[in-house]
């Protein structure tokens, strides 16, 4: 079965190349363009990885870290941020929220997937 | 991967955002105190940089970075919002779109960006001094790109020893510390000791927690940083120490040494039990030869299960009595007519059945667990007697008792030795030295394990003397059928040869013990066929329960063909003759009651049970048919010795004992009773 992966982003492009890559590379892929879209549609879904952006419009990636961490089902699974900004306070603020991983735009495709290997092992 | 396929939701989006920009920038004229509508230009403009950069618009991205630097500044009131910021701003958009759209002429876009740029530097430096243009885009700051990279490698190998403890909340921070070992396990030769001392009682435990450290000694070529890596996410949250060494510790050396130890006992604890079996499983006073064939010769197969086999012999017993116990349960349940009751006696029932099919299973073998020790005693005879052999195997998964599998061996030995001496010997007087054929067969049919060792080549000779002690069965009294087909009349061995007179005996003891039959066949057309029938002594025999006065006796009922019912008419008319029509053909039958020599007088109407035996029908009369019976056969202990007819016992739900009936056994001393031909089938 297919793992399955969230996405939260507000660029629809970023969301579209996201999709491809995941779904090329055998994941499960739902995606959102909002922090507080993300929490229901987790919900819903049941992801094994969450993959989100920091800045986005209602809900932002550390208050969505927040929201998913403070949910039992959401507690332990990895949540990778994608961040722009290199900037070590803010993924210092969305470790503190309970991120796993971060990852700095630009990156290459093949960089996500490794980086999603790392942070979600192979199931034994 | 190509990013063609994506470019145009870029191309797409990046318009529409530079609208929304445009209108923002353009309502903000209006109302250039609206906090929202700057936090909008700002979100906008750092979309299009992450944008960019993502699709290869390194420009784009590091031009917009600049003007979202601005509007963090105008966010944060640094930096106030007035006609000439939104005006240049205006333009900076308009700018990105001429980008986006790639048509006009790149000097002249160059000349544009630098002046732009310029201008939202000059509005960032001339601010604020302390804040740099923030990161350059041509060069990503990313410490993973070395690692997937393959991270920069030294060609000389170092050694590490690395402290990892993660913080109890590890866990919370969706971290795996498996990942992560495996990971540095990938980098090169990893030993890891865990370190328990923080682990608390089971009943202060956090389930959630993560209470457990490692000591890793990494032995790789890749650098610091690639080891610093692995641990990117964990970093912060966790206890690191990377210290790079010349030597293993010492106090590394010592645990690791000690676990090793531990490990390595339990390894030859296991090497132990499992070799030590062989010697258990021969019975003591077994022949020591046996003893040595049993033993695995290279071909991976071996007389080898885990049980001392006067270990499962007590599980039999054991499981015999459970079953005449809840035997016994299910007649009283029945006799109660208690509803509890008959459901608690169904499971015991359903249970002791499962219970009882399994330790059957404990202690068959299949039969080839002992190929491989026959075809290097094929090859061994056929090298004494300059010939070649190729050995063909069939039915190898036939199960056998391993007990009596291993009291076949000798008997099997000493078969396939005449055999390829009689090839030789064949081979020899013809002058062709082909390869002979020899095929080795098992099957399991009707509650008996049919061995079969079969040549094209060989022939039953009258004058080999290497056969003798084979035919010589038929004139002993070999207590079952011994049909030799071709050769039936032929001579006995010669007086004086003691050596066959000892081989026969033992072959003919060993048969015996097994309650098996020997069968020899030879033909120009099929060449020699040697057929070892064996009772499989062990499983559990499907009966018919028949009575004679108050005696319970089992038929095997895979012998058994149909009832027919003896009147005092039928056996008037039969004259004494015992015999009595059955569709159409006659058959003879034996009369257990005198056989057995049970005084009392039949009832009116008895009960014919009629019999396949050796292709041969032959009627049994009996009182009383009780019905199906399964049942786990009972040794015939030695104090009762030999009894003729009888198999063994089994023991029913009353306490009571029944006696298995040994057919062949029965008929072949009954035999000069009847007359065979009359039952032909």
């Amino acid at each position: 079965m297919a793992r399955k992966v969230l996405i939260a982003d507000d660029s629809s492009s970023i969301r579209v190349m996201l999709r491809r890559v995941l779904i090329d590379a055998g994941y499960e892929v739902a995606d959102v363009a909002d922090g507080s879209l993300a929490v229901g549609e987790a919900e819903q879904f049941c992801p094994e990885l969450v993959i989100t952006d920091l800045n986005m419009p209602n809900m932002d990636g550390v208050e969505l870290i927040k929201a998913l961490r403070s949910k039992a089902s959401f507690r332990f699974i990895p949540i990778l941020v994608l961040s722009t900004e290199g900037q070590q306070e803010k993924i210092q603020l969305g470790r503190a929220a309970g991120a796993t991983g971060w990852l700095i735009k630009p990156f290459q495709p093949e960089k996500l997937l490794a980086v999603i290997r790392k942070i979600l092992p192979d199931r034994i | 991967m190509s990013k063609k396929k994506y470019l145009e939701s870029f191309f797409e989006e990046s318009s529409e955002l530079l609208q929304r920009l445009e209108t923002s920038l353009l309502d903000l004229k209006q109302q250039p105190d609206n906090p929202e509508l700057i936090n909008t230009v700002f979100r906008i403009l750092h979309t299009i940089k992450g944008t960019g950069a993502m699709f290869g618009f390194e420009r784009l991205a590091s031009f917009a970075h600049n003007i979202e630097a601005v509007f963090d500044q105008v966010r944060k009131n640094c930096i106030n919002l007035n006609d000439d910021l939104l005006q240049i701003s205006l333009d900076a958009c308009d700018f990105m779109s001429l980008v986006i759209a790639d048509k006009s002429d790149p000097a002249e876009l160059s000349d544009r960006e630098e002046r732009l740029s310029i201008a939202f530097v000059g509005l960032l430096t001339g601010k604020i001094l302390t804040e740099k243009a923030g990161p350059s885009y041509s060069e990503p700051e990313n410490l993973l790109v070395k690692n997937s990279d393959g991270a920069e490698t030294h060609n000389k190998s170092r050694l590490w020893l690395i402290r990892f403890a993660p913080s109890p909340g590890f866990y919370r921070t969706g971290n795996d510390p498996i990942a992560i070992l495996t990971e540095l396990d990938g980098l090169g030769k990893a030993d890891m000791l865990v370190d328990l001392s923080k682990l608390p009682d089971l009943s202060e435990m956090i389930p959630t927690d993560c209470y457990l450290a490692w000591d890793i000694l990494l032995d790789t070529t890749v650098s610091r940083n690639a080891i610093h890596d692995v641990f990117i996410f964990a970093e912060g949250s966790c206890e690191l120490k990377v210290l790079e060494v010349d030597e293993p510790p010492e106090w590394f050396k010592e645990k690791s040494a000690s676990i090793s130890q531990t490990a390595s006992v339990a390894q030859k604890k296991v090497k132990t039990e499992n070799s030590g079996l062989v010697m258990e499983n021969t019975r003591p006073g077994a022949d020591i030869q046996l003893n040595n064939v049993v033993a695995p010769a290279g071909h991976g197969s071996c007389i080898d299960t885990s049980v001392d086999t006067i270990k499962v012999d007590k599980l039999i017993g054991l499981l015999g009595e459970l079953v005449a116990i809840q035997a016994r349960l299910s007649q009283v349940a029945e006799l109660r007519a208690d509803t509890e009751l008959t459901t608690i006696s169904r499971e015991l029932e359903a249970l002791t059945g499962e219970l009882r099919e399994n330790t059957l299973k404990i202690s068959m073998l299949p039969i080839s667990s002992v190929f491989g020790m026959l075809e290097e005693r094929v090859h061994a005879l056929a090298g004494n007697n300059g010939c070649t052999v190729q050995v063909r195997f069939n039915g190898g998964d036939t199960e056998f008792d391993k007990g009596a599998l291993e009291k076949l061996l000798q008997p099997l030995f000493q078969l396939l030795e005449c055999v390829v001496d009689n090839i030789g010997r064949l081979q020899k007087k013809s002058g062709q030295p082909a390869m002979a054929g020899l095929d080795i067969g098992a099957w399991q049919a009707s509650g008996f394990l049919y061995v079969r060792i079969g040549s094209e080549i060989a022939r039953f000779e009258d004058s080999d003397t290497g056969m003798c002690w084979l035919q010589d069965m038929k004139l002993q009294n070999v207590p079952n059928f011994v049909n030799f087909d071709s050769a039936s009349e032929s001579q006995t061995a010669d007086a004086g040869q003691d050596l066959f007179k000892t081989r026969t005996q033992k072959f003919k003891n060993a048969i015996i013990d097994l309650r098996g039959s020997v069968s020899v066949v030879s033909s120009a057309a099929r060449g020699l066929e040697i057929t070892l029938k064996l009772p499989l002594n062990l499983a559990i025999i499907a009966g018919l329960m028949v009575k004679i006065e108050d005696g319970l006796f089992l038929i095997p009922l895979a012998l058994v063909e149909e009832c027919i019912e003896l009147t005092r008419e039928l056996r008037e008319r039969a004259c004494q003759r015992n015999l009595v029509m059955v569709r159409g053909s006659l058959v003879p039958y034996l009369n257990l009651r005198e056989s057995f020599g049970i005084s009392g007088c039949p009832p009116d109407i008895q009960q014919i049970v009629i019999t396949v035996v050796e292709n041969y029908r032959i009627g049994m009369v009996v009182d009383q048919v009780v019905g199906e019976y399964q049942t786990v056969i009972k040794k015939w202990g030695s104090f009762c010795g030999d009894v003729p007819g009888i198999a063994g016992a089994t023991i029913l739900g009353d306490g009571a004992v029944a006696l298995i009936i040994d057919l062949p056994k029965l008929i072949n001393e009954e035999r000069h009773k009847f007359d065979v031909n009359g039952g032909e089938y």
